[in-house]
C-alpha cells in the first residue's frame, strides 16, 4: 500500500515551512530592558514549540492540498460459504396482507402486515444469520432486476433489502423469467460452492412448457439448488396437500408452481413463512450444502488522506489559536 | 549675600542678625534673627538620557517624569542664580535637546515641553559619554537622568569621565517593569537592540522578574557608591519632596 498524490506540484511549497522556523517571531509588547527579564526555559521551549507548530501546520495543509491518497487496489479474499442469490418477488400480489396472521374479515386489508414485508424479514433475518455466504439480489416482478451482483458485504445486501421496501409492485408476476435470470448468474463462473438460488414468492405465477423446460435445463447445467420460501396469502389453499390433484389448478397456482419444481432433477426444497421454524430449518439445510472456499477478488475503493492532513492541521491551528487568545496586548501586572 | 529668612536665635545662633521687628512680631515671644546666605554660582548641567527605553510607557511616561524634573530644576537654579545648562542623549548629543549654559528663565519650560513631545527612538545611549567628554572642566553640579539600561560598563566609565564634577544621579523607574502579568503569552521587544522574546507569564516568572528588577537597582547602587556617588530613585513620578531629602536627609 503506498501513497499517491493528484497535485504533486503544491509539494513545491513545502520550503515555507521553513518561514516560521527562521522569521523573526512579531512582538506586540515593548518592554524597556530585555537585560531585567530573567532567563526562562519553558518560555524559550515555548518559542520553539510555537515554530515547530507553525511549520507543521504549513506542511499538513500543503500536504492536504496536494490530495494524497490510498490508490484503489484488488484484495483477494477466500470466503467459506455458499453463492446464494435472493430472488424476491416485487409483484402487486405480495402487497396484499400475509396469509399467517389472525383476521377477523375477509375483505379488511388495511392494518396488516403485507407479504413483501414478511418476505423481506425472513430474507434478512436469513442474511443475518449466515453471513459468510456470498450473495446477489434479484427482484422481479414482470422482468427481474438486478439489484446486487453477487458479493460477500452483508452490509449491502442488508440495505438493499431494506431499500425495496418502500412502494406498490406492478401486477405482473413472472416466477420463470426470474428463475432464468437467477440462474443465468451463475453462466461462466467457476464452481467454487454450493449455488443457491433462493425465491421468496407467493407463486402467483404459471409458467409454460418452453420455459419449464429452461429453467430446469439451467438450473442443472449451472447446478443450482432452487430454496422456495413461501409467503402464503390470505386463505389460500394448503400448498403441500394439493400435489395429488389437477395440474393446472386455477385457483391456487403456488401449488402447481410447487408440483413443477418437485418434478426438477437438481435439488428443491419449499419452506412456510407461515411455519414459525420454517426460516431455522432454512438456514440448517443451508448449512447441510458442501461449501469449498470462495475466491474473490475485492476491490478495496480509493482512501483519501488529504482529511488526515486536515483533521492534523485544524489541531495545530487551534494549538496556535489558543496561544494567541492567551496572548498579551499590554504589559499590565 | 542674600536673605533668606528669618530663624530663632537658637537654631541660628548669630545675635549681629538680631532683628526686633521680627521678634515683636513672632505670637511666641521668640527672638529671631536673619539669615543669609552665601550666594556661590556653581553651574547645573542636566545630562540626560533620551535612548528608546526610556519611551516605553508602562505605570508612568518616564519622558514626563524628566520633564518635571528638568523644570522644577532649570527654575531653581534661575531663582538661585545659577547657570543652568541640558543636553539630551542618545547614540548622539542630540542638538535639538542641547541648551548651553543660560540664566533665561523660561529655558527649563521649554526644554519640558521639547520633551514631553519627543517621542524617543535612539538604540543606545552612547551620546551620554560624548557629552560628559565635551563638558567643560569648570565643576558642576552635574544631574545624570537616565533609566541606567545600558551596560555597567559604559556607566563606569561615564562617571570616571564626570568624576571632576559634583554628580547626582537620577535614575528613572516605571514601577510596570517589575510587574509581569501573572498568566499568559507575551510577545515582547526590546526598543532598543529589537531583540525579541516570547513569555510564558506565570506567577514564578512575576516573582523571578520581581527580583530581578530588584538585583539591578541593587548593582546600581554598588555601583554609584563605588564612585562615592547616592542614586537618587524617582518612581513614576517626580517627586520633590524626594530631591530635597536627597540633598538634606
Amino acid at each position: 500500500m503506498h501513497l499517491e498524490i493528484d497535485h504533486a506540484w503544491v509539494l513545491l511549497l513545502l520550503p515555507l515551512c521553513l518561514v516560521p522556523l527562521l522569521a523573526r517571531p512579531n512582538a506586540t509588547i515593548r518592554y524597556p530592558a530585555l537585560m531585567l527579564m530573567p532567563e526562562d526555559r519553558v518560555s524559550d521551549s515555548l518559542e520553539v514549540a510555537l515554530r515547530l507548530i507553525s511549520a507543521g501546520l504549513i506542511a499538513s495543509l500543503l500536504l492536504g492540498l496536494s490530495g494524497p491518497f490510498l490508490p484503489a487496489s484488488q484484495v483477494e479474499r477466500i470466503g467459506e460459504g455458499a453463492q446464494i442469490v435472493l430472488l424476491l418477488d416485487r409483484s402487486r400480489s405480495m402487497d396484499q396482507p400475509f396469509g399467517g396472521q389472525p383476521f377477523d374479515n375477509l375483505l379488511e386489508a388495511r392494518n396488516f402486515e403485507s407479504k413483501g414485508a414478511v418476505a423481506r424479514r425472513v430474507l434478512s433475518q436469513f442474511v443475518a444469520a449466515r453471513r459468510s455466504d456470498q450473495y446477489a439480489l434479484l427482484v422481479f416482478s414482470a422482468q427481474p432486476i438486478q439489484v446486487l451482483p453477487l458479493t460477500d458485504k452483508t452490509d449491502a445486501i442488508q440495505a438493499a433489502i431494506t431499500a425495496g421496501n418502500v412502494g406498490r409492485g406492478l401486477t405482473d408476476t413472472d416466477v420463470g423469467s426470474g428463475i432464468i435470470a437467477a440462474t443465468k448468474l451463475f453462466d461462466e463462473q467457476p464452481y467454487t460452492g454450493s449455488r443457491l438460488a433462493l425465491l421468496i414468492s407467493d407463486g402467483g405465477a404459471r409458467l409454460d412448457l418452453a420455459t419449464r423446460e429452461h429453467i430446469a435445463g439451467l438450473l442443472q447445467r449451472n447446478r443450482v439448488a432452487l430454496y422456495w420460501i413461501y409467503i402464503s396469502s390470505r386463505n389460500s389453499p394448503d400448498i403441500g396437500a394439493a400435489a395429488a390433484r389437477r395440474e393446472w389448478d386455477e385457483t391456487a397456482p403456488a401449488r402447481t408452481l410447487h408440483a413443477f419444481f418437485n418434478t426438477l432433477e437438481t435439488p428443491y426444497r419449499m419452506f412456510d413463512a407461515e411455519d414459525p421454524d420454517a426460516l431455522a430449518t432454512a438456514i440448517a439445510e443451508v448449512n447441510r450444502l458442501q461449501s469449498l472456499p470462495i475466491r474473490s477478488l475485492d476491490l478495496v475503493p480509493r482512501r483519501d488522506v488529504a482529511r488526515l492532513c486536515f483533521a492534523v492541521s485544524l489541531a495545530l491551528l487551534s494549538a496556535l489559536l489558543l496561544v494567541e487568545l492567551l496572548g498579551k496586548r499590554r504589559w499590565a501586572g | 549675600m542674600e536673605f533668606r529668612g528669618h530663624a530663632t536665635l537658637l537654631r541660628a545662633p548669630d545675635p549681629r542678625r538680631f532683628d526686633v521687628a521680627a521678634s515683636l512680631r513672632d505670637p511666641f515671644g521668640q527672638i529671631m534673627v536673619r539669615v543669609y546666605g552665601q550666594r556661590s554660582a556653581i553651574p547645573v548641567r542636566v545630562l540626560a538620557d533620551v535612548s528608546a527605553s526610556m519611551g516605553v510607557e508602562g505605570q508612568c511616561r518616564k519622558m514626563d517624569v524628566l520633564a518635571d524634573f528638568t523644570e522644577s530644576l532649570a527654575w531653581s537654579a534661575y531663582r538661585n542664580g545659577d547657570l543652568f545648562a541640558f543636553a539630551g542623549c542618545d547614540s548622539d548629543i542630540r542638538p535639538d535637546l542641547a541648551q548651553p549654559l543660560t540664566r533665561s528663565k523660561t529655558a527649563g519650560a521649554a526644554m519640558a515641553a521639547n520633551l514631553r513631545q519627543l517621542v524617543p527612538a535612539g538604540r543606545n545611549s552612547l551620546g551620554l559619554l560624548q557629552a560628559a567628554e565635551q563638558m567643560p572642566a569648570a565643576r558642576a553640579l552635574v544631574f545624570l537622568v537616565s533609566d541606567f539600561h545600558f551596560a555597567l560598563a559604559l556607566l563606569r566609565e561615564l562617571l570616571a569621565t564626570l568624576a571632576t564634577h559634583a554628580v547626582v544621579p537620577v535614575v528613572l523607574r516605571d514601577g510596570a517593569e517589575a510587574l509581569a502579568p501573572q498568566f499568559g503569552v507575551a510577545r515582547i521587544i526590546d526598543p532598543e537592540t529589537g531583540a525579541r522574546r516570547t513569555l510564558l507569564l506565570r506567577p514564578s516568572l512575576a516573582k523571578r522578574l520581581r527580583k530581578s528588577v530588584a538585583r539591578r537597582a541593587k548593582i546600581l547602587t554598588d555601583c554609584f557608591s563605588s564612585f562615592g556617588l547616592k542614586p537618587l530613585f524617582l518612581e513614576n513620578r517626580f517627586d520633590a519632596d524626594a530631591v530635597t531629602r536627597h540633598f538634606y536627609g
